[in-house]
């Protein structure tokens, strides 16, 4: 660690002429460059009428796949805010022997969206979908039970 | 006679320019400031203690909410600190990655610090220019590390997930053209007459008291003290690729303005190279899945964060849980120099002082 001699006024600004000065060169030389972007091809998207796709691995809201989910807890348990809340029972279901979720809410309103449940989850039942517009009325309709999380919810789409 | 009396001003801390919930008291002797007190804490959300409930990878998540803005930077001070606790090697890969993805959020800080610095002063390009190039990085986040701002990007021993395909190569397209749009930021600002009125020889702070202040990061260098943690105690493999460090020895604003724009020259320079060095391989890591750390080893990592020194301090608990973890946030600390910066100025330049700092209220208040 070194300090110059903080006493010397060095200036690092640029220095200006009279001429460049008075003709107001550095003005123009802005007005010129932001004069050129107005003739370029727009790179905005009109959201609610045209919307960007994400990338597969983006971190959407939670989805759950039922039939693959053998009740293991694991999820319930690494999620850092405790928004995950399962029941698993033994028994026979859909075809396949062993626990089965009987319930399951998610509360997105208090999801992370960090994605640990979704590492951790022995058979990839429990996923980041690619949605990402989770805006709701009210509380309540953030938690998300068993049906929600396996078949999706509705998304309003904005009309004109 | 007429009597004057001192006048106190409360700035925020709903003001739009103490970018998030800031209160500062002026004291003013008509507008110029005599004094600034700050008051802090509104934001705060108690992170270090959450971090003693919680195991070590279920804090990466609460790392990412400090200082939002470079969310990977955060990710690397905590991971490298878990790693340095456990003494876990990091892959040759990863390591890497590593730094071409925090040094892309370098890159992003910076341009959101001069789009909301040059709109505070008033050039409104700049904000729009900005988050356009910020943008691009964004998606480069949310394809490797799944999300956009708070990304969570990393674990103890490495990534969470390989890079997926062509994103490096689109990466050093990327690093080609964004010199180019520096340059462009370069001609509405370096020589404009406005900018230079609202920051040259604004907010000035000396080398000495700078130091003595703690201050870190471009608030450091902008005084003309050459100090950069990836130069100072290397870390994560900064040694190994070539890059200069910036030193400007104005004080004031201008400077650290000046300082910054080389800084995402550098950096770009950084995200090459090590893209360059990036072997094929094993990405994941060789940490346990379930860490635990025995009690009374602690640890204390620093790294250098696009706004200063970002330091960890952990103790492990015995149990998979830390037993204390400790947060030096380097907005906090820079924060310190509001009141010494805007001595004897308009209130309009403490603006100018705030935008200068490049806090992010999260990093503060924690």
């Amino acid at each position: 660690m070194s300090t110059t001699d903080s006493s010397a006024p060095i200036s690092s600004a640029p220095k200006k002429t009279f001429l460049e000065r008075f003709l107001l060169v550095e003005l123009l030389k802005g007005m010129w460059l932001t004069l050129k972007y107005t003739f370029r091809p727009k790179v905005t998207v009109q959201y609610p009428l045209e919307r960007e796709s994400v990338h597969p691995n983006y971190r959407g809201i939670l989805r759950v796949d039922e039939s693959t989910c053998i009740g293991c807890y694991l999820c319930e348990k690494i999620c850092p805010d405790k928004c995950i809340h399962l029941e698993a029972e033994r028994g026979y279901t859909k075809g396949k022997g062993g626990k089965y979720a009987t319930y399951f809410y998610i509360d997105h309103a208090r999801c992370l969206f960090c994605g640990l449940c979704e590492e951790v989850c022995p058979v990839d039942s429990i996923y980041h979908s690619n949605e990402y517009e989770a805006a709701v009325y009210n509380r309540a309709d953030a938690v998300h039970d068993l049906r929600i999380l396996d078949s999706g919810h509705d998304i309003i789409h904005y009309e004109r | 006679m007429l009597e004057t009396k001192e006048f106190e001003l409360n700035m925020g801390p709903q003001h739009p320019s103490t970018h998030g919930v800031l209160r500062l008291v002026l004291h003013l002797d008509g507008e110029t400031v005599l004094d600034v007190d700050t008051v802090m804490g509104y934001l705060h959300r108690g992170t270090e203690k959450l971090c003693e409930t919680r195991n070590y990878y279920q804090n990466v998540p609460f790392t990412d909410r400090t200082d939002y803005l470079a969310a990977p930077y955060n990710n690397l001070g905590y991971v490298e600190t878990v790693e340095k606790l456990g003494g876990y090697q990091v892959s040759e890969r990863a390591l890497y990655a590593r730094m071409a993805i925090v040094e892309l959020s370098r890159i992003a800080s910076h341009l959101f610090w001069l789009a909301t610095h040059a709109l505070d002063i008033g050039a409104q390009t700049m904000l729009f220019w900005c988050t356009r190039e910020r943008e691009v990085i964004l998606d480069f986040f949310e394809a490797a590390l799944g999300d956009r701002l708070t990304t969570s990007a990393f674990k103890p021993g490495g990534l969470r997930r390989d890079l997926p395909e062509g994103w490096v190569e689109a990466v050093l397209e990327f690093c080609g053209t964004f010199p180019a749009r520096v340059e462009e930021y370069e001609t509405l600002l370096n020589a404009n007459r406005i900018w230079m009125e609202r920051t040259v020889g604004i907010g000035v702070i000396s080398g000495e008291d700078a130091i003595a202040l703690g201050l870190s990061g471009p608030m450091l260098r902008g005084s003309g003290v050459d100090h950069d943690l990836r130069k100072a105690l290397p870390y994560g493999g900064y040694d190994t690729v070539d890059f200069d460090v910036p030193v400007y020895p104005d004080c004031d604003s201008y400077s650290r303005y000046l300082v910054r724009m080389e800084e995402m020259r550098q950096s770009t320079r950084i995200v090459q190279q090590a893209l360059a060095k990036m072997p094929e391989g094993k990405i994941t890591g060789k940490a346990p899945k379930m860490i635990k750390i025995a009690e009374g080893v602690e640890a204390y990592h620093v790294v250098e964060s696009p706004r200063g020194e970002l330091g960890y301090y952990m103790i492990g608990g015995g149990k998979d849980i830390p037993y204390k973890c400790k947060i030096r946030a380097p907005s906090f600390c820079n924060l310190q120099a509001v009141g010494p910066m805007s001595k004897g100025l308009l209130i309009a330049d403490v603006v100018t002082v705030i935008g200068t700092i490049d806090i992010v209220l999260g990093d503060v208040d924690r």
